[in-house]
């Protein structure tokens, strides 16, 4: 009894903060979604699910949300991709240098975002360092920007800022394995490749799954990048769509509902994900 | 800058004023603020205090401050940056207490009475402004904005890069130019544009006018290599030589790359000529620093800071500025010619429900694939 009454006088704080800052937002939005006009209209007293409407009876609309899931989904696996080996190599191999490598990783990601999109811009303009580096060795005749403003430059972009973001759920779930069952595999005779495949990759699966939804769910309400990096199609993912409602446009209500729209796909993507590759079983052990 | 959608989140990161504001094209050289408010009237009364502005980046900067507090060391100009009209109004629809606001848009305010009527006795620079321009501040009989700057809008090229130079509003469609042509990011200049190369009045369209324009805007998809928001990331794209014909560009982005020694041109549209926007300032109903909020008005439109906002290649309310801007560049834009008012196709106040068409159509076309 006792320690319940502790449990709740614990938690009610916590439960506030959650109320105030996510669940009433929310629900405010999911209000707006169903309003007829944003604020001085007198259509926004009247209850509609028109937006809704608009939102079904577009298939640009729903085209461009799976064409953000896409783009998502590629930016996640191939930030876990490439934080793999180097959250392995902190795990395994840094051996006394291992806190200096996790700074040199952690300390790049301290710059701001807006920062490092302009730096990767000087890299991949045709002015930029890789055009420069092509023809001053002779490979092109003449700049291309064969980067920027596409899909690709927005992709790249967004992979190599999640990298030591991706990384970290790897490396912690990598330091925790047991070294022990490491010499168990490599003593009952399982070459390195094969103590990798049986033993480390398979228990370092929830830090994987959780990088790639760490990464996979910021990236599909992204806009900044897209608006940036992108070009004609590429500059307008998702994200952009509803930054325009509330922004340029001045469509609260349609940018709601397309916010809604996109928060309960995301949890229903995540129920069918969860399902697929049993996550509990991961998390259990 | 009436159309200018700069990203939120850049607004927030970049340095408040611009390059520009900083840096104005070379031949002209800044005025002396004493010199020429050793020509002002009578000393100014004694005013403390805060004056809150809503204005757009580069209007806070020190070419426009550092004279003013020289004037008025005793008020202290609290600036909040905006990046679009409709963010503006946004803000003042909502109750934000600001004394002065710079937009381009009036309709809507008015619409909805937001703001107090300006009592132009009060401005000892306002005889200097044409009525030309004043005239498009009056609404039901009263003055309610005061003209501060003007700009064209146009096709800027980068003439090095294309074969045979656009001459019109249709030829951002030209295939020549596949892959190197942006316009502005925003529905009412995208929806204008768009009407004018069709010879189609963007004002008074039917539905199938409005569908054809939406069309047009989806077949210039192919052509385009980005839409551009920020005029300073457009001035880059076309500085590297990505970007060789800019739809909707202002008079001062041309101005700063010719200075740079780019070649570029900013061409007259055959199909109409340039466009053309007002910005003005206005005093809100929720105004609470008044008299600051005049003579910071007053201060705008005066030759001072009507001189730094010439040298950025935009134009001037207050034509008495004009002596003291390099005589090149007031030839090059035309600053001291009224009759540019007639030759433009004025970039048109809109209302709610024509506002409402085009950004749908705007969602629609950047959606697409």
């Amino acid at each position: 009894m006792e320690n319940k009454r502790r449990v709740a006088v614990l938690a009610t704080p916590l439960a506030l903060l959650l109320l105030l800052l996510f669940l009433i937002p929310l629900s405010t939005m999911a209000i707006y979604s169903i309003r007829g006009g944003t604020f001085f209209e007198e259509e926004r007293f009247i209850l509609t699910v028109n937006n809704y409407k608009v939102l079904f009876s577009n298939p640009s609309f729903l085209n461009l949300f799976w064409r953000t899931v896409l783009m998502a989904l590629s930016v996640g696996l191939l930030a876990v991709l490439f934080s793999y080996p180097i959250a392995y190599f902190l795990a395994f191999r840094s051996g006394s240098n291992r806190v200096t490598l996790l700074t040199m990783m952690i300390v790049p990601a301290w710059t701001s975002y807006l920062l490092r999109i302009v730096a990767i811009k000087f890299l991949l303009g045709s002015n930029g360092l890789i055009n420069s580096l092509l023809l001053s060795a002779g490979l092109i005749e003449e700049g291309l920007p064969i980067f920027l403003y596409s899909s690709k430059a927005v992709v790249i972009t967004l992979v190599y800022v999640w990298i030591p973001f991706a990384s970290l759920p790897i490396f912690l779930v990598l330091d925790r394995i047991d070294r022990g069952l490491l010499e168990a595999s490599a003593d009952l005779g399982c070459p390195p490749w094969q103590t990798f495949l049986r033993v480390t990759l398979p228990l370092s699966i929830p830090g994987v799954i959780a990088s790639l939804l760490y990464v996979f769910i910021p990236t599909l309400g992204d806009y900044v990048t897209p608006m940036l990096m992108g070009g004609v199609q590429s500059s307008t993912y998702f994200g952009n769509l509803i930054q325009m409602q509330f922004g340029a446009a001045m469509d609260w209500p349609m940018g709601s509902t397309f916010s809604v729209f996109l928060v309960i796909t995301i949890l229903l993507l995540l129920l069918i994900f969860s399902r697929l590759i049993n996550i509990q079983n991961y998390f259990k052990t | 800058m009436a159309l200018a959608l700069l990203l939120p989140a850049c607004a927030s990161a970049t340095p408040t004023s611009p390059p520009e504001a900083t840096n104005p094209p070379e031949p002209t050289s800044p005025p002396q603020p004493t010199e020429v408010l050793a020509t002002e009237p009578p000393p100014p009364p004694k005013l403390e205090g805060d004056v809150n502005v809503v204005t757009w980046a580069g209007y806070d900067g020190a070419g426009f401050t550092d004279p003013f507090y020289a004037q008025y060391p005793d008020v202290t100009l609290n600036f909040s940056l905006i990046t679009s009209d409709n963010e503006l109004f946004t803000k003042i629809q909502s109750g934000y207490q600001a004394d002065a606001i710079c937009s381009v848009w009036e309709k809507l305010y008015i619409e909805n009475d937001l703001l107090q009527p300006i009592d132009t006795s009060r401005l000892t620079n306002w005889d200097s402004i044409p009525e030309a321009l004043s005239k498009n501040g009056v609404f039901l009989g009263q003055q309610y904005f005061v003209p501060f700057d003007w700009s064209y809008v146009s096709i800027l090229v980068r003439t090095d890069k294309v074969t045979t130079m656009p001459t019109k509003w249709a030829d951002l469609w030209n295939p020549e130019y596949k892959g190197h042509v942006a316009i502005i990011d925003s529905s009412q200049g995208a929806a204008v544009y768009t009407a004018w190369a069709l010879g189609i009045d963007p004002y008074n369209t039917t539905t199938e006018q409005d569908a054809q324009i939406e069309q047009k805007l989806l077949e210039l998809k192919p052509n385009l290599l980005t839409y551009w928001a920020d005029p300073y990331a457009m001035m880059q794209m076309v500085t590297d030589g990505d970007l060789w014909v800019v739809g909707g560009a202002w008079a001062s982005s041309f101005t700063r790359l010719k200075n740079e020694g780019i070649p570029v041109e900013y061409i007259v549209p055959e199909d109409g000529g340039r466009g053309m926007w007002i910005g003005y300032f206005s005093i809100p109903k929720t105004a609470e620093n008044l008299d600051n909020a005049y003579a910071y008005i007053d201060y705008m439109i005066s030759p001072v800071a009507q001189a730094v906002v010439g040298g950025w290649g935009l134009g001037m309310s207050n034509f008495d500025a004009v002596s003291l801007l390099d005589p090149a560049l007031v030839k090059l834009m035309g600053m001291d010619d009224l009759s540019i008012l007639e030759r433009t196709r004025f970039l048109e106040d809109v209302n709610m429900s024509q506002l409402k068409i085009w950004n749908a159509m705007w969602s629609r076309v950047k959606a697409a694939p």
